[in-house]
């Protein structure tokens, strides 16, 4: 490499320029300038399908043949939208003789929502993204995901996605990417071996507890990169808090002897604080905290408890690997986030075409995805090191770059079978046959039931419930932040008198329980004692209500929703509010609220739920999705409540087959719309077997279920 | 493995090979036959003779203060009284007294000390004796036993969850099939295993002759066997509703008073249900009592609470007996930390995880003893120390598993059923 490459790559490394970077492409070294036109999409694909060529031939196989329409349609829906096509997408396509109708229909529902509503759960299973914690707090998660959903939508490019995670501070109503932190609140170790397992595909986890087995990272090498990231804390300490620090002075001056320290520990005062503090508490933010080695370090090469200082663990392409320059641990992160996603960084790029390579077609160029080390060698490493070229000239932009894969004969081509192939040595003939997805699947059966399914917003009755409190506990506490000094002491205080009352009067009536034998007065008292704890609350929520609704009024752009802001933002959410939940719109008026996209409802679903029956990742570790086949899933294909969605006579499905009268027209309607296609000579004389001497009703129930459950509907040709 | 085979000396050499085979092979190779030889009627002391567990888990952190480990005369207990059971110098509280009728069928261990404070975590930890990371899940007790030693039935699942939502023990790194089937109401049985009201059998029979009909052409393009597994789903799902194992699932089959008995409310109904499948084989059913988190108002929560559980423990104690079923079924009773003895402001207690109690019974367990010992007022332990490991180490010896052999996960790290974890052999008779 020479000199003045170097220098740039130098420059991209500390940020200075972004116009000009250096990719690898096919073992050399290109300089390219991005203010040039970037390559055509077609021209792209042209170039993969050779790279693909190359390697079928070197191997004397020859390429799938191309797919038919009915078979593309369903799988480009499947693919891109996350669930099938409906009966009218998938005539209009077949439909057309368009001779782009291919390409055509790529870009548009790359474009579409309903794309977002599946390229999510690819992020949502790779960020373990979560709308509550394991433990039921709210956490901000739900804007998190928002904003996540809201990044996919607006394409923005994947190095600065990352580079906003990493990088992320403040509370989530400030900036909900700290989710990213509060995903593994208190947990900054393993955090921080996730974020390189996500992003650069290299686990170094074993190194937490000692010397990796089999790899090269030692324990101190894992410290030594957790230290870049263990400086951000995910628990706001109040008392650093400026103006709470001088009201719980201010307190102390006037109650002698209270040690401030303990003040939570006053039940008054402690209520106080998780009504109205504990939102303050919840946030990522920037400290110097160093990290030391843990208490039973083994090796010689440093002592247990010693101070680690930040190291990365390979140099960029090219560099020399010194350790890092920096004021302030705020730049240290920096510097790691650019160091991260840095187009040099050998691993970054890599990982994530890789990803998409097999999110595209089945299987990835590298498997696992994320366990390379220094021996791993891709099945075609020139076309890896291709699409990574792509992927960097393109400034990381995930839309274009799965419009080339989607536009390519690769692609396009008849599937393969896994079984069939070794999977480090299969050459791409095809991609794989696939079975779909759990949230493919569910969106799927909507997709037959619902109108306009994409549009469907909002999700099942905890997601509103616990939407509702996280937006009412941020607009809480953002309120109490932009508060005037003097109005939040004030505020604080009443609402601890409200409490001070309410244990005293708690405390009385706990000794008149004491020496009361017959259980028909205990009875009366803890009921008194349930009433007082609501008239507090409500008390409270009042206080709080008149002090903050007039702030959250003005304070328009905030990512408050007008439910929490109706409520003057006080947390609420109860059984009335349910009945509330009604759907309005008429398209949908006859459907539960909770038949909507898998990407509305809870991340992840609860156990037992349909979705994870079908192998939903539980999102606690990364890609944990799985796709194997269950007696719970046939038994709930066969006999659940979902499948009197399908035939009740609102649904799209049957509406649609109720329009025609004649009965191998109302067939056709039913294959077209479950597997796009017509059905063939044999499958109609089947049908009119199976069916002799039925009534209509039962006829059409048969036909649904059995195509529901037919092999051809969960896979994907 | 040597420390494993040391206790069963006397094994006769054939057993000895069929038993290391397994060990070695990981795989259920004729699972409880050879265990059942090997701990046999003639083997030696220290006999565990557990089939299947009955795992009952107190979410929320149980009080052994006001429970198994009563403090009497101290400040520190409280109003509660403690009571006499039916073992000689073993009391209870006030709150248990139909299990201090049976305690003579129980082994309480004092002295359980854990290593994590917080719900989340110590549930976790309990559940499958590995603290929670964030890069990898490990499995629980249930999906241990059911991928080392196999299913009995292979009609119904091999491991069952009744109500909770246990952040821990599920199929953690193993396959999905190994995860516990959950059941979120006992009333309600098992999901969708009855046909919708106005199918026929006959229909449903018809329904999947068509569909497999639409599957003909699907199955000559692609024939192979990872395929054909989706369509083998429905045949044991067919098999499964039609089999007299669902029954299991059925509490009506049982007798009104037996069910009042058990507590008409989710937890004793899941006892209930847990007896129903252990009984058709199903290897390990947990069922969760949850709200034992007394921060406040201990004393005014827990005699509710108590009430539950005495209950349903004790009446699937004595059912089991009745039954014959309590030598091979091991009841436990676990949560994730005890409370502290201090009573706080709010008349509650705190967590405890440096002492409490929980309660083994059945699967050759020798009842009436007490294992370990905490201080005056309960606050450390200060005899017989187990920690987590070492209580589900407990576990899986009864039930005859291989604790020392390793498992390697799909990421390439070895694993133990309990974390290498010392079972306590001497309560077992």
């Amino acid at each position: 490499m020479n000199t003045s490459s170097e220098d740039l790559m130098k420059a991209t490394v500390l940020g200075m320029t972004k116009k000009i970077i250096v990719i690898a492409s096919l073992g050399s070294t290109i300089l390219l300038n991005l203010g040039f036109a970037k390559i055509s999409t077609e021209q792209a694909s042209r170039n993969i399908d050779e790279l693909v060529e190359a390697k079928l031939e070197s191997k004397g196989v020859e390429r799938n043949s191309e797919v038919r329409d009915e078979v593309f349609v369903r799988r480009i829906y499947l693919d891109i939208m996350g669930r099938i096509p409906t009966y009218d997408e998938a005539l209009k396509f077949l439909n057309s003789d368009d001779q782009f109708k291919r390409q055509k229909l790529i870009d548009a529902l790359l474009q579409s929502e309903g794309h977002i509503s599946h390229f999510f759960h690819l992020w949502a299973d790779l960020l373990r993204l979560k709308t509550r914690t394991s433990n039921g707090n709210v956490t901000g998660l739900y804007a998190y995901t928002e904003w996540v959903k809201q990044s996919l939508r607006d394409n923005k490019p994947y190095d600065q996605l990352v580079r906003e995670l990493i990088t992320a501070t403040g509370y989530p109503w400030e900036n909900p990417a700290v989710g990213f932190y509060l995903r593994d609140f208190n947990m900054p170790l393993d955090h921080m071996s996730s974020t390189v397992q996500t992003f650069l595909g290299t686990r170094m986890q074993c190194a937490q507890c000692h010397d990796h087995p089999f790899d090269s990272w030692t324990q101190m090498d894992y410290y030594k990169m957790a230290a870049f990231t263990y400086n951000v804390r995910t628990r706001v300490d109040i008392r650093q808090i400026e103006e709470l620090k001088k009201y719980l002075i201010t307190l102390k001056q006037k109650k002698d002897g209270i040690d401030v320290r303990k003040l939570h520990r006053e039940p008054a005062r402690r209520q106080m604080v998780r009504e109205l503090l504990q939102p303050l508490q919840i946030g990522a933010i920037q400290t110097e905290r160093k990290l030391r080695l843990p208490e039973d370090y083994q090796y010689n090469n440093a002592e247990p408890k010693q101070i680690v200082e930040p190291m990365l663990p390979f140099a960029e392409e090219g560099q020399e690997l010194t350790p890092p320059q920096f004021e302030s641990a705020e730049e240290l992160r920096n510097q790691y986030a650019n160091w991260m996603t840095s187009p040099t960084n050998p691993r970054f790029s890599k990982v994530i075409v890789n990803r998409l390579w097999k999110y595209v077609l089945g299987l990835g160029l590298i498997e696992p995805l994320d366990d390379f080390t220094d021996d791993t060698e891709a099945s075609n490493p020139e076309l890896l090191d291709y699409l990574a070229s792509l992927m960097i000239e393109n400034q990381y932009d995930m839309r274009e770059f799965l419009r080339v894969l989607y536009n390519t004969k690769t692609y396009q081509s008849a599937s393969s079978l896994k079984e069939e192939v070794e999977v480090e040595n299969y050459l791409f003939a095809g991609p794989l046959l696939r079975r779909m997805s759990a949230e493919q699947i569910w969106d799927s059966i909507w997709t037959l039931v619902l109108e306009d399914v994409d549009e469907r917003k909002g999700g099942n009755y905890n997601v509103f419930r616990e939407k509702a409190q996280e937006e009412s506990m941020m607009a809480r506490a953002y309120a109490l932040q932009s508060m005037e000094t003097e109005v939040m002491y004030e505020l604080l205080e009443s609402v601890v008198q409200v409490f001070e009352k309410r244990v005293t009067q708690r405390h009385n009536l706990h000794k008149s329980m004491q020496s009361i034998e017959e259980s028909k007065q205990r009875d009366q008292l803890n009921k008194q004692l349930r009433s007082l704890q609501r008239e507090a609350r409500k008390e409270v929520d009042q206080i709080i209500a008149s002090a903050i609704s007039p702030m959250i009024e003005e304070e328009k752009d905030m990512t408050i929703s007008s439910m929490s802001m109706d409520r003057g933002g006080v947390m609420s959410f109860d059984s009335k509010q349910r009945k509330i939940l009604k759907e309005t719109d008429p398209r949908w008026k006859d459907f539960h609220i909770s038949f909507v996209r898998a990407a509305e409802l809870q991340s992840p679903m609860y156990p037992g739920h349909f979705l994870r029956q079908f192998g939903q990742s539980d999102r606690e570790i990364i890609d944990n999705a799985d796709k194997e086949a269950s007696v719970p899933q046939a038994l709930t294909l066969m006999n659940s409540q979902y499948l009197q969605s399908l035939i009740r006579r609102e649904s799209l499905l049957t509406r649609n087959v109720m329009s025609a009268e004649e009965p191998g027209r109302k067939a056709e309607i039913m294959f077209m719309s479950f597997l796009a296609r017509e059905p063939s000579q044999v499958e109609l004389e089947a049908i009119v077997n199976g069916i002799e001497g039925k009534e209509s009703a039962q006829a059409y129930r048969m036909v649904v279920t059995a195509l529901l459950n037919s092999q051809e509907f969960r896979f994907i040709q | 493995m040597k420390a494993f085979f040391k206790k069963h000396s006397q094994v006769p050499r054939r057993d000895f090979l069929a038993y290391s085979a397994k060990c070695f092979l990981g795989v259920g190779l004729m699972p409880h036959l050879i265990r059942n030889t090997l701990h046999g009627k003639e083997a030696p002391i220290g006999r565990p003779s557990a089939k299947n567990v009955i795992y009952l888990y107190m979410a929320g952190g149980m009080s052994h203060l006001d429970t198994f480990d009563p403090k009497p005369g101290m400040e520190q207990q409280g109003p509660v009284e403690t009571i006499k059971t039916n073992v000689d110098g073993m009391q209870f509280t006030e709150y248990l007294p139909s299990l201090a009728r049976q305690a003579d069928k129980l082994a309480v261990v004092r002295s359980l000390s854990s290593t994590q404070g917080a719900h989340q975590q110590g549930n976790y930890f309990m559940h499958s004796s590995y603290t929670m990371r964030g890069t990898i899940r490990h499995p629980g007790l249930g999906s241990w036993l059911v991928k080392m030693d196999g299913k009995l039935n292979k009609n119904l699942p091999g491991a069952v969850r009744i109500g909770g939502s246990a952040v821990g023990g599920g199929a953690g790194f193993f396959e999905t099939r190994y995860a516990p089937l959950v059941i979120g109401n006992p009333e309600q049985g098992l999901q969708n295993s009855k046909l919708r009201k106005g199918v026929s059998e006959g229909e449903m029979q018809q329904t999947l002759a068509l569909t497999d009909a639409f599957d003909t052409e699907f199955h000559k393009r692609y024939d192979y066997k990872l395929v054909r597994a989706y369509s083998d789903m429905y045949d044991d799902a067919v098999k499964l509703m039609k089999s007299e194992d669902l029954k299991a699932f059925d509490l009506k089959e049982e007798k009104e008073e037996l069910r009042q008995a058990y507590g008409k409310n989710s937890f004793g109904q899941g006892c209930l249900l847990a007896r129903r499948l252990v009984e058709h084989d199903v290897r390990f059913v947990e069922v969760t009592l949850g709200g034992w988190d007394t921060h406040s108002d201990n004393f005014e929560k827990l005699p509710d609470k108590t009430k539950v559980l005495d209950d349903a423990l004790a009446t699937l104690l004595n059912d089991l007996e009745l039954r014959g079923m309590l030598e091979e079924t091991m009841v436990v009773l676990a949560t994730e930390f005890g409370r502290t003895p201090q009573i706080n402001e709010s008349l509650g207690r705190d967590h405890s995880p440096s002492a409490f109690s929980c309660v083994l019974a059945g699967g050759g367990i020798r009842g009436g003893q007490i294992f370990g010992h905490t201080d005056q007022i309960g606050k450390m332990v200060t005899e017989n120390q187990v920690t987590v490991p070492d209580f589900n180490a407990t576990i899986a010896y009864a039930v005859g598993l291989p604790i020392e052999e390793e498992y390697i996960s799909p990421s390439g790290r070895p694993f133990t059923v309990a974390d290498k974890g010392k079972p306590i052999t001497q309560l077992f008779s």
